[in-house]
């Protein structure tokens, strides 16, 4: 994500800039192929966005009382230029800085900027103003656009081969065994409709991903490590209750392991066992002690939380309806047009350090556990996010908080109360003016209202907004996967020959 | 409160308007009046004398009166802003609004512009006078209701009155009609915390249907408030969360009007007249059938007709009882089921009319046992099909349909639908853009096979290359997993006018009618 402070008073220049970018009949979505910046040219981009950034709900702060001494904070007007990209964001800047038009479109957008100048290097400039995601998650990692495409076609290519099938005769509808000998050949004889084998993941990412994977469980394992010398000295019947546990934890992996996904059960083991720790040190030492340190450090900082969540004031300030419903038709005007909607919501966090560690520790938890659990169409039970990210600026005193999501966003809010209210309170719990929210997961969302309020509120109108694939959910994205990956192999049982026929129909 | 009973009272049961509670059925003439105030004055008279009906359960009323409003024939009243205001944006902003619209498919040949009413804020009408009675007494009654101060207060719309006329409890394609419907908890016994009800139930918070009330969160939905001390002489409610206010919301509700022309001839000439396909387009059975020996799911032995009756849904009905299903067998037969067996989609395509509008779903996905499974299940693991949690948890999105059907010749038939709801964002307009227009619905192509109006998944898709499916297809899925594909469905409903109405409680019908306002 590109953070720059705008000039002042370039706000709506810059707005009226952007939206020549979009097509006519549907504000605020970019014309793939307008040609000051032909988006559908950098094929790396899924998604990619512009937004001017201009938090309207930063005069809540008034309601705090510490602060009627302090002035409100105050931020410079921002532009963010953001993308979802395949491969390193670098290499699409470098494509995007090398096609002359768009850099030339770039220029004029950021010459709204601050310090952007006729002569500086937009490429370095872009790279010095980059702010990394403090969380991110991708529905399917390691899809890329090119793959999204080919595989939307060969699905469409395999409907029409069907169609043509079941047209054939009236009893052909009865046949899957049939139908998908003819697709089979149908696809065999299709070189065109073959994805080209995806480029090979580079290692050094693979090594990476996987060293910070082990790096969580390997903290949380440790402690057993370092205490290998107590075993040898232990009694029999804590050896006894030491080997149960490690059968009830093999057992309990294979089970996760089964049901979700090999990175979830280590996880999960790993935590049981780091909980387990302190427990079976203070049997090995007959000593409460170690037992006693851990949940003194636990009850510390659950104390310290409970005290932040009681005490801080829940502040929703209640908007003129007037001024709410410009706002509420500046956002609708931009939605709706494709099955596929972007949301940005900007928000401060809750003024005290506490909060501000608390988010940073809660925002890595979350883009752990995307970037190695959630990696297969779902963030927890939401199945129609394609990306999201959470990312600080102003010194982590604000957040922004981008998704491309499908359906309406009164659906997207439906699924995050009744789906993962948990999961957003975790990471949005230390916004300030979030509902209240108890024990980090509690509560929060939950209050429908205030909650929809709220985003709604801290909701920006995206000034330009494109997609590279239009007409297509996240679901259909994961059933033409299924769909490939059926026909790739050389026999299918009966049982998938049915669910490749029912993802065709 | 704790020192309040709960269930509702009968002095609060007669501050609510008859419709929420009863469907009136066998009053079988209907009219319903859409009127623009001329007089105010007049208006606030003919207002207080109104005799509204309610929802107490005396003897069955010959007549029935209900009056609802829309925002701008609230404003017409004089309600001041500061009230006004309070309402929900979707009351204050109109069904008419263009994004709205396009969120709910009244686009293309369903735009407002081609509205017959309705298509703005001064097209609207001020009020809506809903008017009932047995047969050919309709005419005595609309005399003695309009008897004093109606012509000098109102002018009708060009479109009213809205004729209806009974077809036997049928809607025009010749479907059984109001036989499913949300279950009202008087009791008002708490609702399940959110991921808590893991099975999928019939009964709906008092909250859901009425303001004033703790909805399915378990919260009051926002609705105005007055101060107490402004309003001395107001004879309203204090509200139950807010007690210094008092509330004007409470046993109101919103009502939801939406005039669908139905094209009868189209519906039959594409089906080929099929009831088999028809059934499946709808999701429930077109007319009677005989058991299938085979059918699984419960059969009430004993039943004496041993026959589907007709309505009956495409699902064989579950084993265990539904709970707000029965004890009546004729609901049993009619509701007893969820589509929790027919996560494929054999027995009742995904697409079909009933199961988008109440996809019976409860809020984690069907058939989560154990606490092991529903630990993975609430982290989305788990999975027994691809469909299985792709669509929300049923119960917050639950309306109460009231409306009638209207015949004027063969070509001018259709429904005038409404519906009730105390937050028509999360209720109407969720069933309506979410479940029945978006083509997306549980990971499929189209919109629903009757109502939706098949505009394009993008609009510039030809220009994409990969081939987007038109949706204006019905799959039809078989057991073999191929579905027999119904391609160019034509559009059968037109919107041909709507609007938004607030139906306020007694209490709060006198308020607006200026009683307790100076
Ligand atoms: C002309 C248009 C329509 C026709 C012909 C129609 C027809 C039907 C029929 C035949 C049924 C089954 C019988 C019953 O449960 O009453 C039904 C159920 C239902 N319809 Fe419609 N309908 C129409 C419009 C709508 C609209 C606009 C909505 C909502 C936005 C809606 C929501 C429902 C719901 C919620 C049910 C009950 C489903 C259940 O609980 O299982 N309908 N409709």
């Amino acid at each position: 994500m590109i953070y720059a402070p705008v000039k002042e008073g370039h706000a709506e220049d810059v707005r009226a800039l952007l939206d020549t970018l979009n097509l006519e009949r549907a504000p605020g979505m970019a014309d793939p192929d307008c040609e000051r910046f032909p988006f559908r040219q950098f094929k790396t981009i899924h998604f990619a966005r512009f937004v001017v950034i201009d938090d309207r709900t930063l005069i809540d702060f008034l309601a705090l009382k510490s602060q009627r001494t302090n002035p409100i904070p105050s931020y410079d007007v921002a532009l963010v230029f953001m993308g979802d990209c395949d491969g390193p964001s670098e290499e699409t800047l470098k494509a995007i800085v090398g096609h002359s038009p768009a850099a030339e479109t770039l220029r004029e957008i950021f010459g709204h900027c601050k310090d952007f100048q006729s002569e500086t290097d937009l490429l370095a400039w872009m790279r010095d103003h980059e702010h990394p995601p403090a969380a991110s998650y991708v529905n399917w990692l390691g899809r890329t656009v090119g793959q999204v495409r080919q595989e939307a076609s060969l699905t469409a290519a395999l409907r029409g081969e069907l169609e043509a099938f079941l047209a054939e005769d009236p009893q052909n509808v009865h046949q899957a065994e049939a139908a998908y000998r003819r697709l089979k050949g149908f696809f065999d004889r299709s070189p065109e409709l073959q994805p080209a084998p995806p480029a090979p993941t580079p290692v050094g990412w693979l090594v990476a991903n996987l060293l910070h994977f082990v790096s969580v469980p390997f903290v949380l394992l440790l402690p057993w490590l370092l205490a290998f010398p107590l075993y040898l000295d232990m009694p029999a019947s804590l050896g006894w209750l030491m080997l149960a546990g490690l059968g009830a934890a093999l057992v309990a992996f294979v089970y996760l392991w089964t049901q979700a996904n090999f990175e979830t059960a280590v996880f999960l083991i790993s935590v049981a066992a780091a909980a387990a720790f302190p427990a079976m040190l203070s049997l090995m030492l007959c000593s409460v002690l170690p037992l006693g340190i851990a949940l003194a450090v636990v009850a510390a900082f659950v104390s310290m939380l409970r005290c932040y969540e009681k005490n801080e004031p829940e502040i929703i300030p209640r908007e003129p309806a007037s001024r709410l419903d410009r706002h509420v038709a500046a956002l609708a005007e931009r939605e709706d047009y494709d099955v596929t909607n972007q949301f940005t919501v900007v928000g401060s966090v809750k003024p005290s350090l506490f909060r501000r560690w608390l988010a940073v520790a809660l925002l890595w938890i979350i883009d752990y556990a995307a970037r190695h659990f959630f990696t297969r169409g779902h963030l927890g039970r939401i199945q129609t996010i394609h990306f999201a990210r959470w990312v600080f600026i102003n010194d982590k005193k604000r957040l922004i908080f981008f998704s491309n999501y499908d359906g309406s966003l009164e659906a997207y809010m439906d699924d995050f109360i009744n789906k993962v209210g948990w999961g957003l309170n975790l990471a949005f719990g230390c916004g300030f003016g979030y509902p209240r929210v108890n024990w980090l997961i509690a509560g929060g969302a939950k209050a429908e209202e205030k909650f929809k309020y709220t985003l709604r509120r801290h909701q920006l109108p995206s000034d330009v907004w494109y997609k590279a694939y239009p007409g297509l959910t996240a679901y259909d994205l994961a059933r033409n996967t299924r769909v490939h990956d059926a026909l790739r192999q050389p026999v299918l049982k009966s049982k998938e020959i049915r669910m490749l026929m029912r993802d065709l129909s | 409160m704790k020192d309040q009973p709960l269930h509702l009272s009968d002095a609060e049961l007669r501050d609510v308007q008859a419709l929420v509670r009863f469907g009136q059925d066998y009053l079988k003439e209907a009219r319903f009046h859409l009127v623009r105030i001329k007089d105010a004055d007049a208006a606030r008279a003919w207002l207080a004398s109104a005799k509204v009906n309610t929802a107490y359960k005396g003897t069955k009323p010959d007549t029935v009166l209900q009056i609802a409003f829309t925002y701008p024939g609230l404003a017409a009243l004089g309600l001041p802003g500061h009230i006004l205001e309070q309402f929900s944006h979707e009351f204050r902003t109109g069904m008419y609004e263009r994004h709205r619209a396009r969120r709910l498919g009244d686009v293309g040949r369903n735009a407002p512009e081609a509205w017959a009413w309705g298509r703005g804020p001064d097209e609207l009408p001020h009020v809506l006078v809903m008017m009932y009675a047995r047969l050919g007494e309709l005419e005595a009654f609309e005399a003695e209701v309009q008897a004093s101060h109606w012509l000098q207060a109102f002018e009708a719309l060009k479109a009213s009155p809205l004729q209806t006329f009974d077809l036997g409890n049928h809607e025009p394609f010749g479907f059984v009609d109001g036989t499913s419907q949300p279950v009202i908890d008087w009791e008002r016994a708490a609702a399940k915390p959110v991921g808590q009800a893991l099975d999928y139930s019939n009964i709906s918070a008092l909250g859901e249907f009425l303001l004033g009330y703790r909805n399915e969160y378990n919260r009051y939905t926002p609705r105005p408030l007055l101060g107490a001390r402004q309003y001395p002489e107001a004879d309203l409610p204090l509200a139950e969360d807010e007690p210094g206010k008092l509330d004007l919301g409470r046993n109101g509700t919103y009502l939801v009007f939406r005039d669908l022309a139905q094209d009868v001839e189209g519906f039959e000439t594409y089906t080929g007249k099929r009831r088999d396909l028809q059934g499946a387009m709808v999701g429930r059975i077109k007319k009677e059938l005989p058991i299938e020996p085979d059918l699984p799911g419960i059969l009430p032995n004993d039943d004496p007709s041993k026959v589907i009756p007709e309505g009956a849904p495409l699902v064989p009905l579950q084993n265990g009882p539904v709970a707000g299903v029965g004890p009546g067998m004729e609901d049993i037969w009619l509701n007893q089921f969820t589509y929790g067996n027919d996560l494929d989609g054999t027995a009742c395509p995904h697409g079909a009319h009933v199961r988008r509008a109440n996809p019976r779903t409860p809020d984690l996905p069907a058939n989560t046992r154990g606490l092991a499974n529903r630990f993975l299940r609430t982290l989305g693991f788990a999975a027994e099909d691809p469909h299985d949690d792709l669509v929300s948890s049923t119960r917050f999105h639950r309306i109460l349909r009231r409306g009638r059907e209207y015949v004027d010749g063969p070509r001018a038939q259709g429904l005038r639908f409404m519906c009730l709801n105390a937050n028509i964002l999360r209720q109407f307009e969720f069933v309506q853009a979410s479940w029945l227009e978006n083509p997306k619905f549980d990971g499929l192509d189209h919109g629903d096979p009757l109502l939706a109006s098949r505009a394009p998944l993008w609009a510039d898709g030809a220009k994409e290359g990969y081939g987007l499916p038109p949706t204006d297809t019905y799959p039809v899925p078989e057991d073999s997993g191929l579905s027999c594909r119904h391609a160019g469905l034509p559009q059968f409903v037109t919107l041909t006018g709507g609007g938004y109405f607030f139906l306020p409680g007694l209490r709060a019908l006198r308020f607006i009618a200026g009683e307790g306002r100076r």
